[in-house]
């Protein structure tokens, strides 16, 4: 048992080593400035999605009309080949053309509106940050602003698709308390950015603060205390995991 | 571009630091190419590829460090190759990335306590050195973080 744990303490701490050998890696190239004092108190936050989220966009209508010209081409060629084994039909081929030929106009009225569009669409959408409250605001033709106050938030989740991660984004996703109507997504979708963990971290830091006002905000010092406590704990349990395999050898 | 660096950066080469060297000495691009043995182009080409090379090297950073430099109300860096600012949601304040010879310093924005503020006087003082900034007697007297916020204005001011 003892030999368990001993062994569990190890691989902690070699990961551990991992991390703080990566970390060593870029400290050897970079000198970081935290300070020991405080930091600005915190202002109003505009977020706004990155580029990366366009290019998703585009990419994903490249998919789904890639996906819908070969499943045409696929079911036309199925179809003619049926056509030709049977004898005595009363398909209209010309049926087949015509599909074709919708889609090749559809892509060429769609495609280029949706070029244009979506840049617009993605430079539209904003996220602010409040003491207590996140607002989205999205939208081109519809312009929708909404309002999700602190007090009715209940979860705080992150997301990224197999897209969102091809280009190295996520969302971050803020439920609220009482879905309105048939409603059955998050209220609130700030997608498309970059750092979702660190903005949801940053929502779950202003919603503990809008919690708990009279709790003064932990400073430089203060975290690196926490550290050196966290520090002192490993210690202490390796001297006592020492202390009882020395007896054990005894 | 004033970076007086004294030691050459690794992602750059001997020219390369030779061509940053003598264009912060206020050499003009012919007097370099003609102190270098090269063509104008040559040097006008080089000091492209040192700027995208050190933009590079600081964006690298930012990335390790998780910074946001892309959210649109950060104050951009535009056009300065050798500062990069940033944001850090979860200290919530702005961070700034400046190259230096002794490699790249990410400033924290925060209000010295008297524990930080000799090391952060140390640090300002090598970016004022480096970057031939001079502080007015005013300002000497002041905390680290309005210095260094003199600092940065003329560093933005004078485009590196």
């Amino acid at each position: 048992m003892n030999l368990l744990w001993t062994n569990f303490v190890l691989l902690l701490l070699r990961s551990k080593v991992t991390v703080v050998e990566k970390m060593s890696d870029i400290s050897q190239k970079v000198k970081v400035i935290r300070g020991e004092g405080r930091f600005p108190p915190p202002t109003v936050r505009k977020i706004y999605p990155t580029k990366a989220l366009l290019w998703k966009f585009y990419f994903t209508m490249f998919v789904i009309w890639a996906a819908i010209g070969i499943g045409l081409i696929f079911l036309i060629q199925l179809i003619s080949y049926f056509e030709g084994l049977s004898s005595s039909s009363d398909f209209p081929i010309e049926l087949l053309d015509i599909t074709w030929l919708l889609f090749w106009v559809g892509s060429i009225l769609i495609i280029p509106t949706a070029l244009v569009l979506l840049p617009l669409y993605v430079n539209s959408m904003e996220y602010i940050i409040h003491g207590d409250e996140v607002v989205v605001a999205k939208g081109l033709i519809n312009r929708t602003v909404k309002y999700c106050p602190f007090r009715t938030v209940t979860n705080i989740s992150t997301r990224a698709g197999l897209f969102d991660r091809l280009f190295g984004i996520g969302c971050v996703f803020v439920q609220t308390a009482g879905k309105s109507g048939q409603q059955t997504s998050p209220e609130e979708r700030l997608e498309g950015l970059r750092l979702y963990h660190e903005i949801r971290d940053y929502i779950l830091k202003q919603l503990r603060a809008y919690a708990h006002p009279n709790k003064p905000e932990s400073t430089a010092q203060e975290r690196v205390l926490d550290k050196q406590i966290l520090y002192q704990e490993y210690l202490t349990e390796l001297k006592e995991i020492k202390q009882i395999l020395k007896e054990k050898k005894r | 571009m004033n970076l007086n660096l004294y030691q050459k950066p690794d992602f750059l080469t001997d020219y390369e630091f030779q061509v940053l060297q003598r264009t912060n000495d206020g050499l003009g691009i012919k007097e370099i190419a003609e102190l270098l043995g090269k063509s104008e182009s040559n040097i006008r080409k080089t000091r492209s590829v040192i700027r995208k090379k050190i933009e590079k090297e600081l964006k690298k950073v930012a990335d390790t460090l998780r910074l946001d430099t892309e959210t649109r109300n950060i104050p951009k860096g535009t056009g300065i190759p050798a500062l990069l600012i940033g944001y850090d949601w979860v200290n919530d304040t702005h961070v700034y990335l400046i190259l230096t010879s002794d490699g790249v310093i990410a400033w924290y924005e925060h209000e010295c306590s008297d524990k930080c503020k000799s090391e952060c006087q140390l640090t300002l003082d090598q970016i004022r050195r480096e970057r031939r900034i001079e502080l007015n007697h005013k300002l000497e007297n002041e905390s680290p973080m309005d210095q260094f916020r003199f600092i940065i204005a003329k560093i933005k001011g004078d485009g590196g």
